[in-house]
C-alpha cells in the first residue's frame, strides 16, 4: 500500500513537472514562433515541410525556459563528481581550472609546407611593391608545457603545428614573431598568455605582443613606425581590471558552475585619437567616425553582463569581422596595411591603428561575405602585409589565398623531432 | 522524434495525455486521438514515409480480411499470406536492403553494373513492418480474430510509445486492449516510473557509454597509420558499447512500456537483464525477446523449429532431423543478422550467434554443470565480440578493431586516455553493472510485496523523490544537449 501511494505521489509530481515546463517553455517559445512562423507558407514540397518540421524543433531546443540554469547545473554535477571532462571529452580542465579542447588525433603536420609557401607567394608579391610580410603566431592554450593534465586527458597542444608551419617560413625566409617566446621573454608566465575560459590570449598578452610586432616591423623591415616608442610605452595606457566578469567561449559552454568566472583586463590609449571605422556584420555595413573609445571599442560590452550570449572579448573592434576599415585621421599619409587575422586579431589592429594611416582587417574564416582576399590584395594599394592565424586556421580554410594547385604535391614528411632535419 | 527530446517531454507528451484524459468520456474518441497522435509522431521525423504507413495499414487490414474471409469460406488462405509477406517484406527489402543488394552484385561482376544511390531509411521501418505481417499472420494462424475496421489496425501498427524502437507488440497480445483496456490511477502511474526510470537509464548512463564507444571505435576506423588504439582502450571502447546498446535498447523500452501503461496499454517485457545470463541460449531468451519471439513463432516453428518430424508429409529420420534443425536454426539466425542492417558485419553478427547457438545445443552446455562465474565469462566475451562486428562500421573495421583487442596491430597495451575514461567515468561504469543485474528490479519487487521491514517506510517516503531527482538530472542533460540518438532508431 505505502508503495503504491508512493508511485502515486511520484506520478503527480510527474504530470506536474511535465505539464509545468510545458507551459514555462510555450511561454519562452512563442514570441518566436508568433514572430518567425507567420513567414511560412504552407509548404509545397516534403523538403519544404521537413524544414518547417526542423526550424521548429530547433526553435524548440533553443528556447528552453531556464536554458542557462540547466547549463549551470550540468556544470556543477560535473565539478561535484570531479570530472575533468566536459560534454563527452570536447573540453577538459587542467590542474589550474583552465579549460581545452580535446584532440584525439595526432596534429596534421604533413601538409604545413603548402601554407607557408602562400605566404611565401604573397610576401613575394608585396616586396614587389616595396613592402613586406610579418607573419604572427600567437600563443596556444597549452604553452611551454603549463597548464599541466591529469594522465590521459585528450588535451589540444598546437605547439607541433606551430612549431612546423614556423620552420617552414624560416626556410622560405619570412618573417614572423613567434608569441610564445616572445611572451616568456617578456617575463609573462604561461597562464597568463591565456585566457582560462577562452581559446584566446588576455589582452595583456596582445597588448605585448602588438610591441613586439612594431619592434619586428621596424628592425626587420627597416621602417619606424615608433620612433619614439610613445606607442609602445604602458605609461600611455589605461589599464582596468574587471574581476570576476569574464566568461569565455569555452567557458559559455560548460557554465560559471564548472569553470569559474575569471578577471578581464581592458587596455585602452590615453590619447583620444581620430578614428573611421568601417566594419561588416551580419547586420551590413556600419560606419563609425570619432574617437577611439567610439569608434574602436565596444564598450556595451562593458556593462551589458549577458554571459552566455556575448563576450567582453568582442570589446576590440566589436569583435572579429569579415571585414574592418579602420581609418586613421591622424595620419592621413601613414601606411596602409592589410591584415589578415582571425579572432585574435582585433586587439593587434586596435592597438597598431595609431601607428598607421589604415589598417585593413580580412577575417578568412567568416561564413558570410567572404572577401577574395587574392582579388582584394590586386585591386588595393597595401604597403605592408601582417598575417595572423592561430594553429587551427593554418588549414585549407584559413589560408585559401594564393594558392597553386601544385601546393598538395609539396608534402613533407616531418616528424615532431626531426623538424628542421 | 525521440522520448528523449524536449520537443517530446516539453510538448508532445503533455498535450497528447491532457486531451487524452479530457477526452476520456469515450474509448473512441481516446483511440482516434492515439492514432492521430501516432500519425503525427511518425511524420514529425517522415514526413513522406508516414504515407506508406498509412497504405500499409490499409493494405494489412485488407489482408486480415482477406485471409479471414477465405478461411470462413473453407478455403486455403496461403496466397493471401504470401501476398502479404511479398508486400511487407518486399517494401522492407527496397527500401533497406536493395542497395546493398546490387552493391554486392556489382562486386561480383567485378564492375558497377547496378547504380543505385540506396533510399534514406526510413524510422523504425523494421519494427512496423514485422508488426503489420505479425497482425496478417497471427489471423491466419487464428490466433486473433480479424478486425475489420482499418483504424484499430492503424492503431495497432502505429502506436507511437512502440513505433519506431519495439517491443514489437503481436496483435494477439494487445487485440482485447484497442477496445477493452482499463486506465487504473496505478497503472498510470506505473507507467510514469517505469518512462521515467528508462529516460534517465538512457540520457545518464546509455548516452555516456555512447560517447566513449563512438570515440574509441572511431579512433580504430581511422587506422593504425593514424592514430593506435592500445589493448586497454579498444576493450574499454568495447565494454562501453556492450553498455551502451544494452542500457539505450532496454531504455527505449521502459520508456515504451511506461508510455503505454499511460493509456491503459500492456506491453509485454523486452528485457531480462540479458548480462546475467550464463549462455548464450539464455542470453536470447533475455535480449530483444519480442524480437526473438516474432522470430520464433513466424519463422522457427514454421520451417520446423527444433522438432521437424516430417518433410512433405514424410517422416523423417534422426540424422535428417538433426540437418535440419540446423538448417532451421541457419535461416533464423541469418534472418536476424539481416533484419539489423544492410551489412555484412549484421550478417556476421547473426552468424557468430549462430556458431554458438549451436554449439550449445550440440555439448548440451545448458544442462552441464558448468561454474556460474565461467558461464558468465563465456557468454560476456561471446557477446561482446558479437557487439564488436554489430558496432563496427564495416568488416574492414571490424576487423581491425579485432586486432586492436587481441594487441595484434602493433597497438601495444597501454593507453593513457583508457585510464582517464574510466577515471572519469567510474561512477558510470559502476551503474552499468549495478543495472545490469536485478538489483533494482528485486528492490521494486521487495516494496511492492511489502518486503524490507522496518527500511520499508524510508524507501517508499524516499521514491518519489528519487525518481523525481532522476527526471530532473535527465532533463538537465537532455537540456544541456549531450549526445542523444538512439541506437534502433534507423532499424
Amino acid at each position: 500500500m505505502a508503495f503504491r501511494l508512493a508511485r502515486r505521489a511520484f506520478s503527480l509530481f510527474f504530470i506536474i513537472a511535465v505539464f509545468g515546463g510545458a507551459l514555462a517553455n510555450l511561454y519562452i517559445m512563442y514570441p518566436t514562433l508568433k514572430r518567425d512562423f507567420t513567414g511560412f507558407g504552407f509548404p509545397e514540397t516534403v523538403d519544404g515541410l521537413y524544414a518547417n518540421i526542423q526550424w521548429v524543433e530547433e526553435v524548440a531546443r533553443s528556447d528552453i525556459a531556464g536554458k542557462f540554469q540547466f547549463v549551470e547545473t550540468y556544470g556543477y554535477i560535473q565539478n561535484l563528481m570531479g570530472m575533468r571532462e566536459y560534454d563527452d571529452f570536447k573540453n577538459v580542465l587542467a590542474d589550474n581550472g583552465a579549460l581545452n579542447l580535446t584532440r584525439f588525433y595526432p596534429p596534421p603536420l604533413n601538409f604545413l609546407r603548402k601554407y607557408a609557401a602562400r605566404l611565401n607567394r604573397m610576401k613575394r608579391a608585396i616586396q614587389d611593391r616595396g613592402g613586406d610580410l610579418l607573419f604572427i603566431s600567437p600563443p596556444s592554450l597549452v604553452n611551454d608545457g603549463k597548464p599541466t593534465y591529469a594522465h590521459g586527458l585528450p588535451y589540444a597542444d598546437e605547439n607541433p603545428i606551430q612549431d612546423v608551419f614556423l620552420h617552414h617560413l624560416r626556410e622560405y625566409g619570412i618573417d614572423y614573431l613567434d608569441a610564445r617566446s616572445f611572451l616568456r621573454e617578456r617575463g609573462l608566465p604561461p597562464e597568463a598568455m591565456m585566457f582560462r575560459t577562452d581559446h584566446h590570449w588576455t589582452n595583456q598578452a596582445s597588448f605585448e605582443v602588438f610591441k613586439g610586432m612594431v619592434g619586428k616591423m621596424e628592425s626587420a623591415f627597416g621602417i619606424a613606425l615608433d620612433p619614439d616608442g610613445f606607442y609602445r610605452d604602458s605609461a600611455n595606457y589605461n589599464f582596468r581590471l574587471y574581476p570576476k566578469s569574464f566568461l569565455g567561449f569555452l567557458g559559455r559552454s560548460t557554465g560559471a558552475a564548472y569553470a569559474a568566472y575569471e578577471d578581464f583586463t581592458v587596455i585602452w590609449p590615453k590619447f583620444p585619437g581620430n578614428y573611421t571605422s568601417e566594419i561588416i556584420d551580419g547586420a551590413g555595413l556600419n560606419i563609425r567616425t570619432g574617437p577611439t573609445l567610439d569608434t574602436l571599442f565596444n564598450t556595451l560590452r562593458l556593462t551589458d553582463r549577458q554571459m552566455y550570449t556575448s563576450t567582453m572579448y568582442d570589446l576590440y573592434l566589436f569583435g572579429i569581422h569579415p571585414y574592418i576599415r579602420v581609418v586613421n585621421h591622424d595620419k592621413p599619409d601613414g601606411l596602409k596595411i592589410l591584415m589578415i587575422t582571425d579572432s585574435f586579431g582585433p586587439p593587434l589592429g586596435v592597438f597598431l591603428a595609431p601607428l598607421v594611416g589604415e589598417i585593413r582587417m580580412v577575417w578568412p574564416r567568416a561564413e558570410f561575405s567572404k572577401i577574395d582576399i587574392d582579388q582584394f590584395f590586386a585591386d588595393q594599394d597595401f604597403d605592408y602585409v601582417i598575417v595572423e592565424l592561430y594553429a587551427e586556421n593554418i588549414s585549407d580554410n584559413g589560408m585559401y589565398f594564393f594558392a597553386d594547385p601544385e601546393d598538395d604535391k609539396a608534402e613533407l614528411l616531418v616528424t615532431e623531432s626531426g623538424i628542421g632535419d | 522524434m525521440l522520448f528523449s527530446s524536449i520537443i517530446f517531454l516539453g510538448y508532445f507528451l503533455p498535450i497528447t495525455v491532457l486531451v487524452y484524459v479530457l477526452v476520456s468520456f469515450s474509448r473512441t474518441l481516446q483511440n482516434a486521438w492515439l492514432l492521430f497522435v501516432s500519425l503525427v509522431f511518425y511524420a514529425w521525423g517522415e514526413p513522406l514515409f508516414v504515407l506508406f504507413m498509412i497504405l500499409s495499414i490499409f493494405a494489412n487490414t485488407l489482408f486480415g480480411y482477406l485471409v479471414d474471409s477465405r478461411h470462413k469460406a473453407a478455403r486455403s488462405a496461403k496466397w493471401v499470406v504470401a501476398l502479404a509477406v511479398i508486400f511487407n517484406i518486399g517494401v522492407l527489402f527496397v527500401v533497406k536492403y536493395l542497395g546493398f543488394a546490387l552493391e554486392n552484385i556489382n562486386a561480383v561482376l567485378g564492375f558497377e553494373y547496378f547504380e543505385f544511390e540506396g533510399f534514406v531509411l526510413p524510422l523504425g521501418i523494421s519494427f512496423f513492418t514485422f508488426q503489420a505481417l505479425s497482425y496478417v499472420l497471427d489471423v491466419y494462424r487464428g490466433d486473433a480474430e480479424v478486425e475489420k475496421n482499418p483504424f484499430y489496425v492503424g492503431l495497432y501498427i502505429s502506436l507511437f510509445p512502440q513505433l519506431v524502437a519495439g517491443p514489437i507488440v503481436r496483435f494477439a497480445d494487445i487485440a482485447a486492449q484497442l477496445r477493452g483496456r482499463v486506465i487504473t490511477w496505478d497503472t498510470f502511474s506505473s507507467g510514469c516510473s517505469r518512462f521515467v526510470i528508462g529516460l534517465g537509464k538512457k540520457t545518464l548512463i546509455a548516452n555516456a557509454m555512447g560517447a566513449i564507444a563512438d570515440r574509441v571505435f572511431d579512433l580504430s576506423a581511422a587506422g593504425s597509420q593514424v592514430v593506435f588504439v592500445p589493448v586497454m582502450l579498444a576493450w574499454v571502447g568495447l565494454f562501453a558499447y556492450t553498455m551502451q546498446i544494452y542500457f539505450d535498447f532496454s531504455a527505449y523500452s521502459d520508456m515504451a512500456i511506461g508510455l503505454g501503461r499511460l493509456f491503459g496499454f500492456e506491453f509485454k517485457e523486452n528485457f531480462n537483464y540479458p548480462y546475467i545470463a550464463t549462455s548464450v541460449t539464455e542470453f536470447w531468451r533475455r535480449w530483444h525477446i519480442s524480437l526473438s519471439t516474432w522470430f520464433r513463432e513466424y519463422l522457427y516453428f514454421p520451417l520446423g523449429g527444433s522438432r521437424p518430424e516430417t518433410v512433405y508429409g514424410a517422416r523423417i529420420g534422426a540424422g535428417r532431423r538433426s540437418a535440419l534443425i540446423i538448417r532451421n536454426l541457419f535461416i533464423v539466425w541469418l534472418a536476424t543478422g539481416i533484419w539489423h542492417g544492410a551489412d555484412w558485419t549484421f550478417i556476421i553478427w547473426g552468424m557468430w550467434y549462430f556458431v554458438f547457438i549451436l554449439f550449445e545445443r550440440v555439448t548440451k552446455f545448458t544442462s552441464r554443470d558448468i561454474p556460474k562465474v565461467l558461464g558468465h565469462t563465456y557468454l560476456l566475451l561471446v557477446a561482446m565480440i558479437g557487439w564488436m562486428f554489430f558496432r563496427a562500421g564495416n568488416a574492414r573495421e571490424a576487423m581491425v578493431y579485432l586486432s586492436n583487442l587481441l594487441g595484434i596491430n602493433d597497438n601495444g597495451f597501454y593507453s593513457p586516455l583508457a585510464v582517464a575514461i574510466v577515471r572519469e567515468y567510474w561512477l558510470f561504469f559502476v551503474l552499468t553493472i549495478i543495472f545490469s543485474t536485478p538489483f533494482a528490479r528485486n528492490l521494486g519487487r521487495m516494496l511492492e510485496r511489502g518486503g524490507l521491514g522496518a527500511w520499508r517506510p524510508i524507501f517508499c517516503a524516499v521514491y518519489p523523490f528519487l525518481l523525481l531527482f532522476v527526471y530532473g538530472i535527465s532533463v538537465v542533460y537532455l537540456a544541456k544537449g549531450t549526445y542523444a540518438p538512439f541506437i534502433y532508431f534507423n532499424f
